[in-house]
Formats: C-alpha cells, structure tokens, sequence
C-alpha cells in the first residue's frame, strides 16, 4: 500500500492505495430473532429508516466530490511525471505544483467534511438502535447472554468503537488508543472498564467490568462483570477500577496515540474476559487492524504464548497496585 | 523534440541504407565518379535530406543539405541531418540555462537535490475495496446488519483522505520554504518511515536515553535557599544523581554571601547556564536556528571551469616577457602604451598554441564526431581516394569548407552529437561523468554531501530539541504549582511545629490544613510524573 516508485534517478512516495484493501469482516451483534423484531415493530423504526435515507443521501453526494476530485489528482500525477522526466524543477514548475496542491488540499477538507457527516449519521443509527436494543430488553426479553454470544459482542463492540478522527495536528485526546486518560477521570455509567478484583481462592484478576455507578463521596465505583454468569457487583476503589479507551486511534495518521512495539501492556485474553500481561509484537497498520501480542504464560518454552490478535480497546496500560491502603 | 529527431537520423541512415542497396551505380559512382561527375548525384542527396517530415527542420535541413553541392561523402548527409537536429536541441537548451542566469532562487532544481516527494496521489477505489460503500452508492441501500461494516469502510475512506491530506500540507510546506529561498534538506524517503514504524522502539530508546540526560541536566536545579536538600523529598529525584538536589525551580539568588565565601557564588552562576528553566526566548531562539535562510545555497553550486592552468600561466608568463621587454623598451623610447593590446598580443600568440587540441582550422572534428563519422564511411575504400578525401584530412583539402556547414566549433558538435546519440539510446550514457572527473571536483562533491548530511542532521536535532523545550515550559508550570504546594506544606508543618512547641496539640484545623497541603502536593508531584514520563 504505501510503498516508493523507484525510476532510475528519483524515488516517489506513494499515497495512492494500489491494492485492495483487505475485505472487512465485522462480527455482527448476536441479536436473538425475538429482540430483532420487537425492534422493528417499534415506534422508532421509522426514525431509523428516515437516518438511512440520509445516509444514502450523504453517501452519494460523497462520492459526487470524490469523482471530481479525481482529474486534479490525475493532472498532479501528470505534472509530477513531467517533472520528474525532465529531471530538473522549474520555479514554473514549482508554482504550478503549489497551486495544485493547495487545491487539493481544499478538496482533500472537503471530502473529509463529507465523510465526517456519513459518520455522524452512522453513529445516530446505531444510538437509536441501540435504545431500541435496550428497550427490548427491558420489556421483557430477559433472555441471558450465552457465552458465545457474549464473546461476539465483544468481539463487534471492539471493532465498531468509533475511530477518532481529528483536525490537521490536532493530538489525540484521553482516552483514544493508548493515551491515558486524565488525572480525575471517573468512567460513567455504562462504560467498560477492566477492574481487578479478588477471587474466590485469593487471587487478584483484572477482569471486563461495566460501571454501574460511581460513589462520589467514598470514591468507589460498583461494577458488574461483564459475565452475567457471575453475577457479582464488586464496590471497588478507583485506583483497581482502569476505564477502557473510548475510540480507536487511526494508525495512519495518528501512530502515537498507539502502544510502541515492545511494550508491556494488559491485554484481554481472546475468547475470556480477562486481561493478562501481554508484550506487543505487532502494531495495527490499518484503522481496521489489530494489536498482535505474547501474552505471558509460563506454560510455553519462552514463558510467552504464540502471537494473538487483540483489539485496541482490550489493551490498556499495564498498572500495578500497590496493595497499602 | 525527440521523436522528431529519431525520424530525421533514422531518415538519414535510411537514406544512406538506399543509397546502398539500391543504386550500385550511385555508390561506386560516388567512389569512382571523377569530380565533374558529382553534380548529378547532388540531386538526390539534396532530396533526401529535404524529405523529413518535420516541418519545423526543414529550414535547417535546406541550408544544410544546401551546402552539399561540392562533396558529396554520405557522412556528410548524416552529419548534415543529425546537426540540423542537434542545431535544434542547443537552440533549446541555451534558452533553459538563460533562465536559470537569472536569480538563484528561481535556478530550476536538479531533481537529485530536490526535497519535494512529488508524491502519487489518487482516490480510493472504492468498487474494489469498499463493498458495502459501493451498494449504497449505487442506491442498493443498505441493511442494519452491514451497518458496522460500512462504518469500518467509512472510516477506512476517511483515513486515506486524511492520509493524503498530510501528504499535501508536507509539499506544500516544503514549497513554501523553497521559495523563500532556504535550503531544504532531502529529507529521508519511506524506507525512513518504515523503519521508524518497525523499530519504532529503537529511536524512542535513544530519545530516552537521551533525553533522560537532558533532562537531567535540565531539572535539576539551583540551590533553594535556606532549606537543606535532604528534607524536601521530590520524586523528581531519582533522575538526578549527579545533584540530588530536588527540582525546585530556577536557582534564585543566594543572599550576598560574606565576602570571603565567593566560591559558591562562582560554582552556582557557572552552572547556572546548564540548569536554567527553558524560557520563551529560548524557543524562540531555537525556531529562528531552525528557520534561519541557510546561506549554504552558494557552497552546492560547482563553478565552472575556469581557464586551465597552463594557459593562464602561459599567458601570465607571456604578459610577463613583455612587461620586460616594455620595461627595456621604455629605457630607450618613451611614452610608449598600449598594455592592453600587448594583452591581446599575448592572446593571440596562446590561441595558436592551443591546448585543448579541438581548435577549429587545425582539428575541425572531435573525436566522438570522428569515430561517428568513421563508422558510416564505407569499408572498402579505393586507395586512390584515401590520398585525395581522407577521413583526417577534411581540414586541409577544404579549410573553409567545415565551417560554412556550419556545424559550430568542434567541441559543442561534440556535445550535440554525444547527446543526440544518447537520446537515441546508441550510445550508453554515463551518468555522472558530465565534468570531467577531477579530484578537485570529487572533492568538492564529497564536501557537498558532508554539507548536505550535516545540515540535514542539525535540523533534525534543532527540531528535536524544539519540541523537547516546548514540553518542558509545560512542565515548567506545573513546578511553579508545586512550589506554591512545598511552601504551603512548610507553613503547615511550621504552625503545627509551633503548637508542639507550646506543647499544646495542634488544633484539628491545622491538622487538616496540613494533610490538604500534603495531598495537594502529592497530586502535582503526581503529574510532573506524568508529564515528564510521557515525554520520555
């Protein structure tokens, strides 16, 4: 994808994606037929297909933009061959590139504008579905999750976590891949967090919670694991309870908000719901990529596990409690 | 310009594969033809060389081939022809290098020294990679189930948009700075990148180990007054070995010390400049060393070669002689000028000795021209013409003869037909060997590049250091805070001191005043860490 033209004198960089993208494959949400259709009889369904029609509106007017950009990259592409097959840059030549580029790059804000709103409405669908999903649920479906059923929740919650897209230079915020969040952040309600709690043999497991509230006067969160099976509500303090990042971070265009290959991390064991010490081995390249990680485990010769894939929302921050207080 | 020239060489070697194949009698004829025999066979030269289709030739094609009406050597068509091109190509040249005679500034740029990526850009395609994006595009609507899927592909499109984006923006900058006029760094191409994302670690490592000294030399601080270093435990401190002193902010002046104890006073100010905040200045600094027009533009150009050596001392020795013998002369006649024309004289006598051996009357023909000439002549030669046109001797049988071909002198026909064979892809050509290779050229390369590599370098590390100041002035703030904190945990501890002393226990009031001065504390400690952990 990102490669460099070498001609016999002159290396170009290449922005121009020349392969496919790998085909993207979403687990979809486990939805049991029952709560589907209760969805769809809901007085909101009309709303969702109103989002829709927007959406495709969007879309098109999209990739209207998208088409007429198309001969402006084609003619940079032919000033650049010029230039590179005379093999000298003329101050002509130079204003001309400036005014093509600048150009482009008014196209390049206008395309992103664009894709920004399709996002937007995309997140309205899926809030509304949301609701709708919850609605279900509370009326009556109480159905409990089933463990494969959870894992692909999971699984479609990490990859549709929304990508954090930011202007020009802008840093990432708390929160988005592997930027920590602030000093006072309280996880709301709702959030998934990864809290470490006390088994029933003693051991300390950092385990997938969801807050169920925040105690502000002891400073002491209530979660729930996030396995109903367990059914516990653990009260626990702020500093065992670590919220989960929030959004993704675009590897492309934002490689520091991204955990540095070699680094030591917690990562969620894939198919369980707890996290383990794990090292990076390789970075996502992509928005839809994931992390590769060793997890430790003194069962393997080299005391670490073969590779395992992990999204960015199962890998936090290695944090070691001290147990005082 | 080059296919028009292609036509016209392959027009004139295939006028001369016709003339081979097809007329015997033209050639032998040619050959064996005594001179008043020629004018026929003029005729068909002359209509060779008219025929090329380019339009814009022609005229040059005329006078060219117009000049053949007394030899009629098939070379001379060939060279006729291909100087008529090359006649062209100097014409266009002459007017690129009459543009960059003007100012260096809009000097168009050799495309090695180019700092630009000029980089391919083009749009996703989207049929191919984004499916669920395309379904919607072509009003296929889309179904709650793909729903995430194409918020993945949205994302995906938006970040490649992003992604040229950037690409952009860097051009332009780069653009920027090249118009006013500063030397832009080649900077490293995506083989860097790539191995910035692959051992991203290695780099950050260095940037630790790196900064941790600077930082080392940076945090550490001056003496606080009064108060005694150990007390005052700072977290800060565990990267200090060398002082363990805690952070405490710029050293503020001691109290004049007695006279006779100057010699911490002299320690303190030396390493005063190691120790100090980053201030504003000095980022502002910092920017202008890293914007400064770099005046190294005039240490990349070559100069050209000036005279050889031997002629000019030629000539100074000359200039020399005369200056003696004007001396001698004027002791027996005066009022006797005229060093500018005994200048010229000195001329004169060097042209006829000139060195470069491609002076027009003695050796009209370069060697390059010679051996391409060489190579069309026919073989089998009769000797009786070799006596009458040799190859050699064009210059002494026909003295005016070359030059109302007008083929230019002999070395810029030289260049034109060494370019002219290299755009045909007859001859290899050498890259690099433009100059003649000598070591004072070899060694001016060379320091160029060392020029190059040093001054890109130095902008990494001024860049470098640049960001690294700017985080610190965030630091700085948050140390000014904990100053304020340390003082408030010191009146606190000095009321509850106080109280002991009155051996009256300190009120509840004081004790909470003194555990909030604690914590609060505590917190700013805690993101000093923070931040000067993430700038390791």
């Amino acid at each position: 994808m990102r490669g460099s033209e070498s001609s016999p004198s002159f290396r170009r960089d290449q922005v121009l994606r020349l392969d496919p993208l790998p085909p993207i494959s979403v687990t979809p949400y486990p939805l049991s037929t029952s709560t589907e259709m209760a969805m769809a009889m809901s007085s909101e369904a009309q709303a969702l297909q109103d989002r829709v029609k927007v959406l495709s509106d969007l879309v098109r007017e999209l990739q209207k933009a998208r088409d007429d950009n198309i001969p402006h990259m084609n003619s940079i592409n032919a000033l650049s061959d010029k230039i590179v097959n005379e093999e000298k840059l003329t101050v002509s030549n130079r204003t001309k590139l400036k005014m093509m580029y600048e150009k482009a790059v008014g196209d390049a804000e206008k395309e992103v504008a664009l894709v920004k709103k399709a996002l937007a409405t995309v997140y309205q669908i899926r809030n509304i579905r949301h609701e709708l999903r919850i609605q279900a649920k509370n009326s009556g479906n109480k159905e409990t999750i089933r463990r494969g059923a959870l894992m692909k929740m999971l699984l479609n919650c990490a990859q549709t976590l929304p990508l954090w897209i930011g202007n020009t230079g802008e840093k990432p915020p708390p929160l988005c891949g592997a930027v920590p969040p602030e000093q006072n952040y309280v996880a709301k309600v709702n959030d998934m967090v990864a809290c470490l709690v006390r088994g029933s043999e003693g051991e300390d497991n950092w385990i997938l919670a969801e807050v169920v509230s925040y105690n502000t006067t002891t400073n002491k969160y209530e979660v729930d694991d996030i396995d109903e099976e367990q059914k516990e509500r653990h009260t626990l303090s702020r500093r065992r309870v670590y919220p989960l990042p929030l959004m993704r971070a675009n590897p492309e265009v934002n490689p520091e908000a991204l955990y540095p290959k070699g680094s030591i991390v917690m990562a969620l064991y894939p198919q369980t719901t707890c996290f383990y010490k794990a090292v990076i081995n390789r970075l996502p390249t992509l928005t839809t990529e994931e992390y590769e990680v060793l997890f430790e485990d003194p069962t393997y010769a080299d005391g670490f596990s073969p590779p395992l894939m992990v999204a960015q929302r199962y890998v936090i921050q290695i944090k070691e409690v001290s147990k005082k207080k | 310009m080059a296919p028009t020239s292609y036509l016209m060489i392959t027009y004139g070697a295939t006028t001369i594969h016709n003339g081979q194949c097809g007329g015997s009698t033209t050639l032998n004829g040619h050959y064996g033809a005594p001179p008043w025999q020629l004018t026929p066979r003029q005729g068909i030269f002359l209509t060779a060389g008219m025929m090329p289709p380019s339009p814009n030739k022609s005229k040059s094609v005329h006078k060219s081939s117009g000049k053949l009406f007394r030899h009629k050597d098939k070379e001379r068509s060939g060279s006729g022809s291909s100087s008529g091109s090359s006649g062209n190509n100097g014409c266009s040249s002459s007017s690129s290098s009459s543009n960059s005679s003007s100012s260096k500034r809009d000097d168009p740029m050799d495309l090695k020294d180019c700092p630009l990526g000029l980089p391919v850009v083009g749009s996703l395609d989207h049929a191919r990679s984004l499916p669920r994006y395309t379904a919607l595009v072509n009003n296929e609507g889309v179904s709650m189930e793909e729903l995430d899927g194409l918020q993945l592909e949205l994302e995906l499109l938006l970040s490649s948009v992003l992604v040229r984006q950037m690409a952009f923006n860097n051009q332009l900058s780069i653009i920027y700075q090249l118009e006013k006029g500063k030397y832009v760094p080649k900077p490293a191409v995506s083989p860097g990148k790539k191995m910035k994302r692959e051992e991203g670690d290695r780099p950050s490592k260095k940037m630790k180990d790196s900064s941790g000294k600077s930082r080392e030399v940076l945090s550490s601080p001056g003496p606080p007054p009064g108060v005694k270093p150990s007390k005052v435990k700072c977290s800060v401190q565990k990267y200090e070995p060398v002082f363990d002193v805690p952070d405490l902010g710029p050293p503020e002046q001691p109290k004049p010390p007695p006279p006779k104890n100057d010699i911490t006073n002299r320690f303190w100010a030396y390493v005063e400049q190691y120790c100090q905040e980053i201030t504003v200045e000095d980022i502002k600094m910092l920017e202008d060393m890293i914007n400064s027009p770099s005046e190294d533009s005039d240490y990349f150009k070559t100069p050209p070669l000036g005279r050889h050596y031997t002629l000019r001392w030629a000539q100074e020795d000359l200039q020399d002689e005369q200056k003696e013998g004007m001396k001698l002369a004027e002791g027996k006649k005066k009022g006797i000028k005229g060093d500018p024309s005994n200048s010229d004289l000195s001329d004169k006598l060097l042209k006829e000795v000139d060195m470069n051996g491609c002076s027009d009357d003695v050796a009209p023909l370069g060697p390059l021209t010679q051996r391409l000439i060489a190579g069309l002549v026919e073989e089998n030669v009769l000797v009786s013409d070799i006596e009458n046109k040799g190859v050699d001797g064009l210059g002494h049988t026909r003295p005016g003869m070359i030059k109302s071909l007008g083929l230019g002198s002999a070395s810029s026909l030289e260049k034109r037909i060494k370019k002219e064979l290299q755009e045909q892809g007859v001859m290899e050509t050498d890259y690099g060997n433009e100059d003649d290779e000598d070591e004072i050229l070899s060694e001016l390369r060379r320091c160029q590049s060392e020029l190059r590599a040093v001054s890109a370098h130095n902008v990494t590390q001024l860049t470098r250091l640049l960001n690294l100041a700017r985080e610190s002035l965030v630091r700085h703030d948050l140390k000014k805070r904990l100053r304020d904190a340390d003082q408030k945990v010191v009146e606190a501890y000095r009321t509850i001191a106080a109280a002991r002393q009155k051996k009256k226990t300190p009120s509840k009031k004081d004790k909470d005043i003194a555990w909030k001065a604690l914590k609060d504390r505590e917190v700013i400690v805690r993101q000093l860490d923070l931040a000067s952990n993430n700038n390791c």
